[in-house]
């Protein structure tokens, strides 16, 4: 299964944390985006492997906008 | 005289009403993998307490001799029926026949559950899946009626909004709900749907002639779209969990605005401390924390978890709303969810702060508020929103409160919107990790003292300085000294102090309860 995983805030991307290719577990943190001053971490919704990062550093991001995706295993 | 025939006739019409739709409609609507509203109703209420009003209702067909050749029920059934042993009024769209769309006896029925309801000051249960009116009007083929109602009826609405600020209303949308029944559906205090459901004003076909656009059900009236419009408050997995959130709603709330909540037996130590919350909230104050985790750590314990049940969590979610018991007692709790917008007060937040607010006065549930308020939500999306006019609104929802009231300051509380977790005469406790003021040290300084920064030699450290200054004063300790709070205390002591709290706070509740009216707001 392929999981769009998408930034439930509209904010800046401040930092990504996990690379393409890696292998993750459910809720570990994919990236971190800054909004209103605080760190709101992106997470995988289930384990997998990350195929893409739709966002780099710096990006402004929408509410619903989409940061990977992830392949789950 | 013998009455044997028509003793036989009624048992006869009553087995006809059962048949619904009949075998294949009926068949349709489980392979849809949906149940009929007998069987909801069933699924809804105590085993047999279920006594319906309105059996014979329907269109009958005569032959020359006068001889009943066929019957169609009314397309809604309603009565009573028990919950957990409390009695309820509940009622829905029979989708079998006509899809829902009322038939003429059938939009009798559905009118009458708001009266009744009224009438015997009982919460209201609608189970809905139906169109609206069809645009011949009621009854086209069958028993052709004069058009409209009489100019000296009272509109049907006028119940539906009495309703509100008398019983408790809970809804669900089972299936396809469009036009009236989808307004009957909101004008409730608790609305749940389920995955294959659809609230609509119009459907597809409609949409597509007036606008030209080519959308489904789902697009247009989904759970994806109703769960963040504020529409519905919660998803359903299935129909079975949508008919146990509407028994569990009901479990915290009153018959009517004229008693208040049962108390209900407490296992859960009223003393039990979490350590969990003496270290929940980060020293950092741009690291985001669980506020679900504090108030289901507060809260009763129960079978399930917690008491908690969470309302409306996708609509406005820098807001978290639901019901609670503590020491028993039912208690409607807010909390900001740092986890989106900072817990900034959205346009639609407030919206849900001030709707809530307003049921919680209906019906007399003591407000719990674990505060995080950074402020209203700041920007040009939030500037269109309205966000001040309905903030406002909230707040004022929140300063003609007359419940009791308590607020825990776990962290922030800025700005105006701040106002909007404090009410009246309440009690306020403060974690050591409050901090209070017009502006976040952050963004404010650095405005407030634009020119006397820029006039020092090193700007950045005269930044720093003055910020260091301005947050020492945010802190909760002199604020503690200043008795601007009640007590700061050790988070872990939240519980016993909040229900030590509550039970002085019932017990001071003399006066009778009564119907919360409250005038104009912004």
């Amino acid at each position: 299964m392929v999981y769009k995983v998408k930034s439930h805030v509209a904010g800046q991307v401040w930092k990504t944390v996990a690379k393409v290719g890696d292998q993750l577990a459910a809720d570990d943190v994919i990236a971190i985006i800054e909004c209103m001053k605080m760190e709101i971490p992106v997470v995988a919704p289930a384990a997998g492997m990350l195929v893409e990062l739709c966002a780099a550093e710096e990006d402004v991001v929408a509410e619903d906008q989409d940061i990977a995706v992830l392949r789950g295993v | 005289m013998d009455w044997d025939a028509d003793i036989q006739q009624i048992k006869h019409r009553r087995t006809l009403a059962k048949q619904q739709g009949g075998t294949e409609s009926v068949g349709r609507q489980h392979q849809k993998g949906r149940l009929t509203i007998r069987e909801r109703i069933d699924g809804l209420v105590d085993d047999g307490s279920f006594s319906e009003l309105g059996e014979g209702a329907g269109v009958a067909e005569y032959d020359v001799s006068g001889a009943l050749v066929d019957f169609q029920p009314a397309n809604f059934v309603l009565g009573f029926g028990s919950i957990n042993g409390r009695k309820v009024i509940v009622g829905g769209e029979d989708f079998t026949l006509k899809g829902g769309s009322p038939n003429p006896a059938g939009l009798r029925k559905s009118v009458y559950v708001e009266q009744l309801a009224l009438q015997y000051k009982l919460p209201l249960v609608r189970l809905h899946e139906g169109g609206g009116g069809a645009v011949g009007g009621t009854g086209q083929e069958k028993n052709r009626r004069p058009l409209g109602d009489p100019v000296y009826s009272v509109s049907r609405f006028a119940a539906l909004a009495e309703t509100l600020g008398k019983v408790p209303v809970a809804t669900a949308a089972l299936g396809p709900v469009a036009g009236l029944p989808a307004a009957r559906l909101v004008a409730s205090h608790f609305s749940v749907m389920t995955e294959n459901a659809a609230v609509l004003i119009a459907g597809p076909q409609v949409v597509k002639r007036a606008l030209g656009l080519d959308l489904t059900k789902e697009q247009l009236g989904g759970a994806s779209v109703h769960l963040k419009s504020g529409v519905i408050d919660n998803l359903a997995t299935d129909e079975r969990d949508a008919l146990d959130q509407i028994a569990r709603f009901l479990s915290y709330v009153p018959d009517n605005a004229w008693q208040r909540p049962t108390r209900h037996v407490c296992d859960d130590p009223v003393d039990r401390c979490d350590d969990a919350l003496a270290s929940i909230v980060p020293a950092s104050s741009r690291q985001p924390f669980q506020m679900r985790k504090i108030i289901q750590s507060v809260v009763d314990r129960a079978d399930s978890g917690s008491s908690f049940f969470e309302m409306s969590r996708k609509f406005g979610p820098s807001l978290i709303t639901g019901l609670a018991r503590l020491d028993g007692h039912s208690v409607a709790v807010i909390g900001n969810d740092c986890m989106y917008y900072a817990g900034a007060m959205t346009a639609e937040a407030a919206q849900k702060l001030r709707r809530f607010i307003d049921f919680c006065n209906s019906f007399h549930l003591p407000v719990l508020s674990f505060v995080d308020e950074p402020g209203f939500m700041i920007g040009p999306d939030s500037e269109s929103a309205g966000t001040i006019r309905h903030g406002t609104a909230a707040i004022s929802a929140v300063m003609q409160s007359r419940v009791p009231w308590a607020s825990v300051q776990v962290h922030k509380a800025f700005g105006v919107a701040a106002q909007a977790h404090f009410g009246p005469d309440g009690y306020v406790l403060s974690w050591p990790s409050a901090i209070t003021g017009a502006l976040p040290v952050e963004g404010g300084v650095a405005v407030a003292f634009a020119r006397e920064i820029a006039a020092a030699a090193d700007p950045k450290k005269r930044q720093h300085e003055l910020e260091t200054m301005l947050a020492a004063s945010q802190s909760p300790f002199p604020r503690a000294e200043g008795f601007s709070v009640h007590e700061i205390i050790d988070p872990r002591e939240t519980r016993p102090k909040l229900v030590h709290w509550l039970n002085l706070a019932v017990n001071a509740q003399t006066d009778p309860p009564v119907p919360f009216l409250v005038g104009m707001r912004p």
